[in-house]
């Protein structure tokens, strides 16, 4: 895909938040409150790594290698989300394409 | 052929700078401390309603883009700031930069003049999906100067986290220091009392990305002999962490508060998350976080005890101990806390009965909107593995915010 919209941030996030929690519908109104440091950490390593896998297209809409999708975290980013829906705004928002190392493939 | 060669050169130039400036609306300098520690400045554009940038052919438009931090003033200082990678964003265009102390050091004051230089000027394209329209416009060398000249500044904040970060992603999330209040009905002493409990984590900053970590907790309280109060001081720890589980050791040593009791600790630790093991949620729909768990081993030498009599020789033995942190969601509004730490020590003079020890609090809580999870009751029963000495706590209906209570 040529950006990551909306629909596909939500189901990172659902990606991520399913590593550390189950829930039984809907997830956008849960908030961190009685995340564990660790819950926090695997969290956020996952949110990074499936936004790093999702596939990246070129102009004519063919998947590329070349180029990935990525976003800046950390702790402080984390405690600016007052629950679920900010993250994926933060994540639609705020993800970038970077040109993949020598050698790196990123794989979808 | 040249000829052509010319015309062509001719009109890229004509075309460039033919091309309008995009207006640049804000300058913001960033970090990231996941996966890898960065530094990222970022040129956010001015742009039309329903136009976002086209990020699929930035770095098909600008294949040769390189860029650096240099600077008026200190133009020696600045040599080693490598640029890792452009980036592209919908609404920005970014230089990253790997996080070094150097990097960090310069930058952190914004005051040498400090601006990102790049090569040559940049071709932005802006997309207008619904109407399927494109139009170009050209970043200069200039503008990026301008709109980051004085501007590349972190604050103490993000640099300590990027330090912090060194040691271990985990560093920064664990770091906290809760203040508390102990009824006299409750404390040990008769009297009320007050107690902080406190973890702090950090990496060194020499060790750029190898995860080594100083670390120290404990909880101390105005009433220095409560049994319960603890310090332990890691000078040198190390953690590994991959996908649900970190494994991490750490030597240096722990006390009680008034070192009374105090000795030199070694310790390898595995923590992870593991399933869910009960659902009280009935059908509701709730955040069932998944409990995490710690298992260990830890060596130690006493250096002083206040046992009495043939008991009070100071041993060296082992301690094998595990901890969890369950946080169980019940009915819809309702919340159970179960936080506990389990302990066997190998040593016959301080584990005479070969019993295991533990600690463990309950707590129930109860969700108010808009205001977060607040406490009905919390029961605290047991013994921590540097005294022994057994306590137990109940409070009831003190409607006080919920903390993180890892017994650790």
């Amino acid at each position: 895909m040529e950006i990551i919209d909306r629909k596909t941030a939500k189901e990172i996030v659902r990606n991520a938040l399913t590593e550390v929690a189950d829930f039984s519908s809907d997830f956008e109104g849960f908030t961190f409150n009685m995340f564990h440091p660790f819950h926090t950490i695997v969290f956020l390593n996952y949110l990074k790594r499936l936004v790093n896998r999702t596939e990246c297209s070129d102009p004519q809409g063919n998947t590329t290698h070349e180029e990935f999708f990525d976003i800046d975290l950390n702790v402080n980013i984390f405690h600016t989300w007052n629950n679920l829906t900010d993250c994926i705004e933060h994540l639609k928002e705020n993800h970038f394409r970077l040109k993949s190392p020598t050698g790196k493939i990123h794989l979808s | 052929m040249k000829k052509i060669f010319w015309l062509t050169l001719f009109q890229t130039f004509m075309v460039i700078h033919a091309q309008e400036k995009i207006s640049v609306s804000e300058t913001l300098v960033g970090i990231n401390t996941i996966d890898g520690n960065t530094v990222s400045v970022k040129l956010f554009f001015d742009l039309d309603e329903g136009y976002r940038h086209r990020t699929s052919v930035f770095f098909r438009n600008n294949p040769n883009l390189s860029y650096r931090i240099n600077s008026i003033s200190q133009q020696e200082a600045v040599s080693d700031a490598t640029a890792n990678d452009a980036l592209a964003g919908n609404t920005f265009i970014g230089f990253r930069f790997e996080a070094g102390s150097k990097l960090m050091d310069r930058i952190k004051s914004g005051n040498a003049d400090y601006f990102i230089e790049i090569n040559d000027t940049i071709r932005i394209e802006l997309i207008n999906d619904s109407l399927n329209r494109t139009v170009t416009y050209v970043l200069t060398p200039d503008q990026v100067k301008e709109n980051t000249r004085n501007k590349l500044i972190l604050s103490e904040e993000e640099i300590n986290e990027i330090i912090q970060s060194m040691g271990g992603e985990i560093n920064m999330v664990s770091n906290h220091i809760d203040f508390g209040l102990i009824p006299g009905e409750e404390s040990a002493s008769g009297r009320t009392e007050y107690a902080v409990n406190y973890s702090y984590r950090s990496g060194y900053s020499f060790l750029k990305n190898i995860p080594v970590y100083f670390q120290s907790s404990g909880l101390l309280s105005t009433n220095p002999r409560d049994s319960l109060n603890f310090i332990r001081i890691f000078p040198v720890g190390f953690s590994l962490m991959k996908n649900h589980h970190e494994i991490s050791g750490q030597a240096g040593m722990e006390a009680n508060q008034v070192f009374t009791q105090y000795r030199i600790t070694a310790d390898v630790h595995w923590q992870g998350l593991i399933p869910n093991l009960i659902n009280l949620t009935y059908g509701e729909n709730r955040l069932r976080l998944k409990p995490v768990l710690e298992a260990g081993i830890k060596l130690y030498q006493e250096i002083e005890n206040d046992r009495s009599g043939e008991s009070n020789k100071n041993v060296l033995s082992g301690i094998a101990y595990a901890q969890v942190y369950y946080y169980i969601p019940v009915l819809k509004l309702y919340s159970i806390i179960i936080a506990g730490n389990t302990f066997y020590d190998f040593n016959k003079d301080r584990n005479p009965g070969k019993e295991l020890g533990y600690l463990y609090s309950i707590t129930a809580g109860i969700e108010i909107p808009n205001s977060g999870i607040k406490t009905i009751f919390k029961y605290a029963n047991g013994a921590n593995d540097i005294s022994f000495a057994n306590t137990s706590t109940f409070m009831i209906g003190f409607m006080a915010d919920l903390f993180m209570d890892t017994m650790k």
